[in-house]
């Protein structure tokens, strides 16, 4: 457990900032890039991977990323590679990669590099609230600079070659992670995740493609990425986002004055109680909650805690940040209580 | 994560419920979620690719012998069984079949239209 020192690092994009933060705690552009001189992942050979992630460094260190943190995360211990892939830094399919992986994030958590996943580099730029297009001038602009130092793979036809073809072209993925509980609530979710294909949008669970869905948290993004420029994709995720949080606000409002008033302040109310009085919180329990309970906040509703709060606790009080809290591997009955005791401490209560 | 009905594929859908304040999850594979009536989320864009690739129309080298990357080795029936291409060379080995699967992956697109990957310009 080396990375004890992002316990106390803020993520920037956890901030209660940004257009629609409500409802949209963060946006992400991610540009997948190739070496064109060397296999893709699946096919390279260890060493030829290690060098994939020297050029990748080395190139990082002559751009903005010059002061950022520098991993391997084949030398990192299971607590640190499960922390990064908490904090959304690192898929969950490198942290359990035996390869030599890397990672290379700002101190803000706002712009960090993949290394050697499912392609040699993903590079991610991140903003708090429904901010696409700021994501992506950054993540445009890092691109640029690496692009002076690394030889992509491109073709003319066919834009930037990925191992996927499914990411080929662009290589861009503009996306939302977005908190419906009111749409949830009115029994609409569904019916808008299904007309989400219609638009050349999907939606995944919190940690990206095959993950559970948790606490009414969705990420939101753009299917493909060939055919339409970075610009018109971001565009047009932005625009399906904003619709999307249009109809959540909506729903909200009308759940609280309407005939189900009563019944979505218990949910609110006993949500609050729950988080303060706890001794025992799993993690999906206390996401659940949460989310009632952020929901209740932006009602402008008497509950513990705020945004910020909130929105760290979702990365804090998950299982690789308790250990490393503890500076121990623990159980899951002891995580139960370091998590308990964690939410009802940041919501002020005893 | 592993199916939490069979308990041995990989699991490709997610289900959680909340009924009487317990919430209820399961993960399914491909192949207890069609026995549980549940459909696959269409739009996955592996798993589409996947269940592309597997269909009898899908494109196929007309070579009878099968043709492999000359960069990396992969061979058009790896790709179909991971959906993940080798190298950048692949992509100029398999460019014919290529060409007929992109539009059907990519909504009807075929041709890229964003940003130009510049070469090195060394030292910057």
């Amino acid at each position: 457990m080396i990375l004890q020192g992002m316990l106390r690092s803020t993520m920037g994009w956890t901030r209660p900032e940004g257009p629609y933060h409500e409802v949209v705690l963060a946006s992400r552009v991610r540009l997948a890039r190739n070496l064109s001189a060397a296999p893709f992942p699946g096919r390279a050979q260890p060493a030829a991977l290690r060098r994939v992630r020297d050029q990748v460094f080395a190139a990082a260190r002559r751009t903005c990323l010059k002061d950022a943190a520098y991993l391997q995360v084949d030398a990192l211990d299971s607590v640190d590679r499960r922390l990064l892939a908490e904090r959304h830094l690192i898929s969950p399919a490198l942290a359990q990669s035996r390869g030599p992986g890397g990672a290379v994030i700002d101190s803000r958590e706002c712009l960090n590099l993949m290394i050697n996943e499912e392609d040699h580099l993903r590079l991610a730029a991140l903003a708090p609230g429904l901010d696409l297009r700021r994501a992506a001038r950054e993540a445009d602009a890092l691109d640029d600079d690496l692009t002076r130092n690394l030889d992509f793979a491109f073709r003319p036809d066919w834009g930037y070659l990925t191992a996927c073809p499914t990411n080929l072209g662009t290589g861009l993925r503009a996306s939302a992670l977005v908190h419906l509980p009111g749409l949830g609530l009115a029994g609409l979710i569904n019916k808008l995740l299904e007309n989400l294909p219609r638009v050349g949008l999907i939606a995944r669970g919190l940690y990206g493609e095959g993950t559970k869905v948790m606490g009414d948290f969705f990420q939101i993004s753009n299917a493909t990425g060939l055919g339409r420029t970075d610009a018109e994709l971001v565009a047009a995720v932005e625009k399906a986002v904003e619709e999307v949080a249009h109809r959540e606000q909506d729903c909200r409002q009308k759940l609280a004055a309407g005939a189900q008033r009563a019944r979505l302040e218990d949910t609110v109310y006993r949500a609050a109680g729950c988080l303060t009085s706890a001794r025992l919180l799993a993690f999906a329990e206390a996401c659940h909650h949460l989310s009632a309970l952020r929901m209740g906040l932006s009602l402008g509703w008497p509950v513990p805690g705020d945004f910020g709060t909130i929105n760290e606790l979702m990365i804090l009080a998950q299982p690789a940040h308790l250990a490393m809290r503890s500076g121990k591997a623990v159980t899951a009955e002891e995580q139960a209580v370091l998590r308990a005791a964690l939410v009802r401490e940041r919501l002020g209560a005893k | 994560m592993i199916c939490t009905s069979c308990k041995k594929a990989e699991a490709v859908v997610f289900i959680k419920q909340l009924v009487d304040n317990q919430v209820s999850e399961a993960a399914l594979c491909a192949a207890c979620a069609a026995k549980a009536h549940v459909p696959l989320n269409p739009v996955n864009p592996l798993s589409a690719l996947l269940q592309l690739l597997a269909k009898p129309g899908s494109p196929r080298p007309r070579a009878p012998t099968e043709a492999r990357c000359l960069g990396c080795g992969t061979s058009w029936t790896d790709f179909r069984a991971t959906g993940r291409l080798g190298c950048a060379r692949c992509y100029d080995r398999f460019a014919p079949l290529l060409r007929q699967l992109l539009p059907r992956i990519h909504g009807g697109a075929y041709a890229h239209r964003g940003k130009s990957s510049r070469p090195p310009a060394g030292g910057g």
